[in-house]
């Protein structure tokens, strides 16, 4: 279970960077996101392109 | 109060334990000199998330109690370790290396913080890690709260991520040993470019309970250590059945690489395609006497390679699908901006638009990888490979966009098989092997799954042959 009780003698002795100076992105996020979307669609069309057998199940890794 | 030379800070778990038990020197006084090692270097390469000194100094104090009354609990006992910080501490604060989660406190300890508690160990602090692990994608080693994991022997160069804390910790003689975790290179990549031993285990064989959830598929938690000797002893300590945790395999796992069958019986495969074109122009030397001390152990070297299964694409999506389904309630609160690398941001987002369809392609393209995988290990016992094709890169070299040509080669060899083991969940050692611009490099042994034994024989046998785990960065 997940506590949200934090004392500030504990959050003053957790190590944090100082903000990084920004680096010049060569995209904007909104335009890096849409990048990333279109690589997803992308992607979708290899996987659909390749052929698996129709009997080949997901290999699920959890045990019941 | 003993004096601590580098001898100590660098010694292997074992030597500590026997002088421990010896009495050259108390627990209470290891975990204090480790202790203000860590504070005062771990901030030199963004290594330390938090320390932990005083429950430390307090564990330190019943372990003492315990040898005073004879009472052993084997190699790690009174050994100090840092613990990568997506492992819940009961009370205290757990990041996951994120913003959104600074403040972030669990009223459990992981099963395996647990583990190590049982055995002994006296953890001294958490350690920093790129930004959930590192699950959207990153573009620079600044993804992480603590800030860029700055390399021991380089600190312009990357410690390598996503366990960087735990790297660099172990490699700088800050903890004898650390946890990590591995999706797909965490644990084997912070050990290549700092120069230690990790061991990523078996998918299943360790809880995860109480560790951040990255890709349920594929997460895996494992040591990094200065020896393999050292990394079969905390696996001893940290394997076991969890019925906590759906993924595990109900397996233990005891340390015993005698056991492990004759080094001149073991077929290890390779491609030479690997060492001598995939590999950095500068690292070639160094990788070529690393091939060279593993034949020379007596073992059957066999040509290997992987077939021409989408190996990468297909573990891209799997942990894209599942680390959006983690993150969703970050990703769709708008509390993902709040991360520190833009790519990061982007991928998860992005993540959020993957069909049910893609996934379970993925997933089930990942049956005709572990029937592949069944066909190898049919014919080698183990796959050798460079953990990382070449050395660290720079700390400020976008690890999306290398400023220099990558090598590039016909064949594929085994170029896939960080991809390919983590998809099947295999064990997987890496070895450091020697130097390239001055930064180390690293061989990785692969073996089947739960074949830990093996996998650790070969290594320790690798590094009664050769000194690269005994060098030291200049601290």
């Amino acid at each position: 279970m997940m506590s949200t009780k934090v004392s500030r003698r504990a959050l003053a002795a957790l190590l944090v960077a100082p903000a990084a100076p920004a680096q010049e992105p060569k995209e904007t996020l909104e335009q890096e996101t849409r990048r990333r979307i279109e690589q997803t669609l992308a992607d979708s069309k290899k996987l659909t392109a390749y052929a698996v057998p129709m009997d080949v199940e997901p290999a699920f890794q959890f045990r019941p | 109060m003993a004096a601590f030379s580098d001898d100590i800070f660098f010694a292997p778990l074992t030597d500590l334990n026997r002088r421990l038990r010896a009495r050259e020197f108390s627990c209470v006084e290891l975990t204090r000199a480790f202790c203000d090692r860590l504070e005062k270097y771990g901030p030199r390469y963004n290594a330390l998330a938090l320390l932990l000194r005083e429950p430390a100094i307090r564990k330190a104090k019943a372990v003492d109690d315990e040898l005073k009354r004879g009472r052993t609990r084997g190699a790690l006992q009174g050994a100090p370790y840092g613990a990568k910080d997506l492992l819940s501490v009961a009370g205290q604060v757990t990041t996951w290396g994120a913003k959104p989660y600074a403040a972030q406190v669990f009223d459990y300890d992981a099963t395996v913080i647990k583990k190590l508690d049982r055995a002994g160990a006296v953890l001294i602090g958490k350690l920093a890690m790129v930004e959930l692990a590192g699950g959207g994608g990153y573009r620079y080693p600044a993804a992480s709260l603590q800030g860029p994991g700055l390399n021991p022997w380089n600190r312009g160069f990357w410690s390598g991520g996503s366990s960087s804390g735990s790297g660099s910790a172990v490699a700088a003689g800050l903890t004898p040993f650390a946890l990590g975790s591995e999706t797909w290179g965490s644990i084997l990549t912070p050990a290549a470019f700092c120069g230690v031993t990790g061991l990523r285990p078996t998918y299943g064989l360790v809880s995860r309970y109480g560790a951040m959830a990255l890709s349920w598929t594929l997460d895996k938690i494992g040591p990094m250590c200065r020896t393999a000797e050292d990394c079969g002893h905390v696996l001893q300590a940290i394997a076991g059945g969890d019925s906590n945790d759906p993924g595990s395999a109900g397996k233990s796992f005891y340390f015993a690489p005698q056991y492990a069958r004759p080094l001149k019986q073991l077929r290890v495969g390779f491609a030479e395609v690997d060492f001598a074109e995939w590999a950095a122009p500068e690292a070639r030397k160094d990788f070529a006497e690393a091939l060279n001390a593993i034949r020379s152990l007596g073992v059957q070297m066999k040509a290997a390679s992987l077939g021409n299964h989408p190996y990468s694409l297909i573990t891209g999506v799997i942990i894209s699908a599942e680390a959006a389904s983690i993150f969703e309630p970050l990703i769709r609160s708008g509390k993902v901006d709040e991360l520190a690398d833009q790519r990061q941001i982007a991928g998860l987002k992005a993540a959020l638009e993957l069909k049910s369809t893609d996934y379970l392609k993925a997933m089930r393209i990942r049956r005709l990888v572990q029937q592949e995988m069944a066909k190898i290990f049919a014919d080698v016992d183990l796959l050798i490979s460079p953990s990382r094709f070449g050395p660290a890169s720079a700390i400020n070299e976008a690890l999306d966009r290398p400023s220099r040509p990558q090598p590039e080669a016909k064949q594929r060899g085994l170029r896939d098989l960080g991809a390919f083991g983590n998809l099947c969940g295999l064990p997987a050692l890496s070895l450091p092997c020697g130097f390239a611009n001055g930064l180390p490099i690293a061989v990785s042994v692969v073996g089947r799954p739960f074949a830990e034994n093996t996998v650790l024989a070969l290594g320790i046998a690798f590094q009664k042959a050769t000194n690269w785990h005994t060098r030291r960065p200049p601290v």
